[in-house]
């Protein structure tokens, strides 16, 4: 009995370590990049400096340009929870020390997932963040580490 | 510049943004126009003396008004233009309580900057002052975890604007930023009755962040001249200003620092510091702090110290709305006399070795 008790802890033990581990995996949200782009993967650090302003280029030198959808919509909440670690009041924190001392301005805002699609997919230097049931031929997602 | 051609600048702005801050692109120019306010009360248990967040205040909380605006309440507005992202120019134009005790807008950002690379830039014109970890924010409430800057540091800046040169470089080592900002420049401000004058003024700041942390380093010199009711007090005095900062925000908790050396040629060395620390549930964030400013040795001219306290801090902030936070603040501030600065306008009942309660209560909002 003891043993079959120890045995499901670990089960359930594991199962839940791997959900907290794997989140970001699991997210409905995913960047995404053009298909002509050449980014296939990007760390959590790469990825956070981007949408930060903290680097406007890859590490080899490309221009990367990064798309947000507007405040308030979910998938902008989301994205930044699970990839970058803020909420909505810290990140314009952020940005609100960035804007009002001329250092730089945040990510060009759309609307929607589908219109964050439709600039990343013409656009092979943009990353933007779209549902994963948006996925379709034009945009590649992105591997994050 | 004409206040009234502003603000009919700013208003014609305003209309065609009329959502707030997003950018008008015709075809290689960018244009944004962005704001910030904090509307605050504060009152001082002390009415012997004002209480006062700055050397330009000429009246504060506490004698003049029990309960007073004047100490935290602002409005900022910010046009930025850009061309082809390589030149911009930014004019930040902010209103609060200034010596002359009226709420005049005064120009606290002008310049124009080019964009030598992603990564360098050079800029010509007025910036703020960023000798402390959220000094060149100091008024953008909406970016400060507690409702200001500590007084026990933010004191030892008699200064806040350069008018000249800036450059800045940003790098990567490893997995941290590297930025590094010199400037070079003077500035003339008005205080109560009389003037502050800053020149051959020029300093370094690094700012390194990697993930949670950020580390704040900044070396800054001036000459100044300082005059008031009639009276010359300074002619040219030498002043520095060292400051370390770190802050370290993992998301849940936070938990920040910093420490200031500032030696003065005629008034001699003071020291300054804080630690502050704050909790997050939700949307709110409990903070405490407690910050400290003392002389460690006079100067060349006889005066006592000018600023010689202690504060412990306990407040919550708020991040009702977007755009919006609020902030309710309990400082209590232990007097070590003689001279006590940061309290102004002080009757003969003033106490100079008091323990003053400031109640603070902001709502801060940016666009």
């Amino acid at each position: 009995m003891k043993a079959a008790v120890k045995q499901w802890v670990g089960f359930v033990g594991g199962l839940a370590f791997a959900l907290v581990a794997n989140t970001a995996a699991l997210a409905d949200v995913v960047p995404v990049v053009s298909v002509k782009s050449t980014i296939a993967h990007l760390s959590k650090k790469e990825l956070t400096d981007i949408f930060l302003g903290r680097t406007a280029q890859l590490s080899g030198g490309e221009p990367v340009v990064p798309i947000d959808q507007d405040e308030g919509v979910a998938a902008r909440d989301e994205f930044y929870t699970t990839f970058i670690g803020k909420t909505a009041a810290q990140l314009r924190a952020h940005w609100s020390k960035i804007i009002f001392t001329g250092r730089g301005k945040p990510p060009l805002a759309v609307p929607s997932g589908a219109e964050a699609r439709k600039v990343v997919a013409a656009n092979p230097h943009a990353i933007a963040y779209i549902d994963r049931s948006q996925l379709d031929a034009s945009v590649k997602a992105v591997r994050v580490d | 510049m004409s206040v009234r051609v502003l603000l009919a600048a700013l208003s014609i702005v305003a209309v065609l943004n009329s959502t707030g801050a997003h950018a008008i692109d015709a075809g290689n120019f960018d244009y944004s126009f962005n704001g910030f306010g904090t509307a605050g009360v504060v009152h001082s248990s002390d009415s012997q003396a004002d209480f006062t967040v700055n050397f330009k205040q000429p009246t504060g909380a506490g004698f003049t008004h029990s309960w007073s605006v004047t100490p935290d309440s602002k409005l900022g507005a910010q046009l930025t233009g850009s061309y082809r992202e390589r030149l911009s120019a930014v004019v930040q134009v902010v209103s609060q309580y200034q010596s002359d005790g009226t709420y005049k807008p005064k120009l606290e950002w002008a310049n124009l900057k080019y964009q030598i690379t992603p990564d360098a830039d050079i800029r010509a014109g007025r910036i703020a002052l960023p000798t402390f970890m959220y000094s060149d924010s100091v008024n953008v409430g909406y970016s400060l975890p507690y409702v200001r800057i500590p007084l026990e540091i933010y004191f030892q800046l008699p200064i806040t604007n350069s008018d000249g040169l800036d450059g800045s470089y940003r790098f990567h080592v490893g997995d941290a930023t590297t930025t590094v900002q010199a400037y070079l420049g003077r500035f003339n401000s008005e205080v109560p009755y009389g003037y502050y004058n800053a020149h051959k003024l020029r300093g370094v700041v690094t700012t390194v962040e990697d993930d949670a942390l950020t580390v704040h380093v900044s070396y800054q010199v001036l000459h100044y001249d300082f005059g008031q009711s009639g009276v010359v007090y300074d002619t040219d005095d030498p002043q520095s200003v060292l400051s370390l900062g770190a802050s370290y925000d993992p998301g849940k908790w936070y938990v920040q620092g910093e420490w200031v050396r500032a030696p003065d040629d005629q008034l001699g060395l003071y020291y300054g510091g804080y630690l502050f620390g704050g909790y997050r549930i939700g949307k709110l964030t409990g903070y405490v702090g407690y910050a400290r400013t003392y002389r460690a040795r006079p100067g060349s001219v006889d005066i006592a110290a000018i600023i010689d306290q202690r504060t412990n801090t306990l407040g919550l902030r708020w991040d009702f709305a977007r755009h919006f936070d609020a902030k309710v603040q309990l400082d209590r501030t232990v007097l070590h006399g003689p001279l006590d600065s940061s309290f102004i306008n002080q009757q003969p009942g003033f106490d100079p070795l008091a323990t003053v309660n400031v109640l603070s209560l902001a709502v801060d909002f940016t666009w």
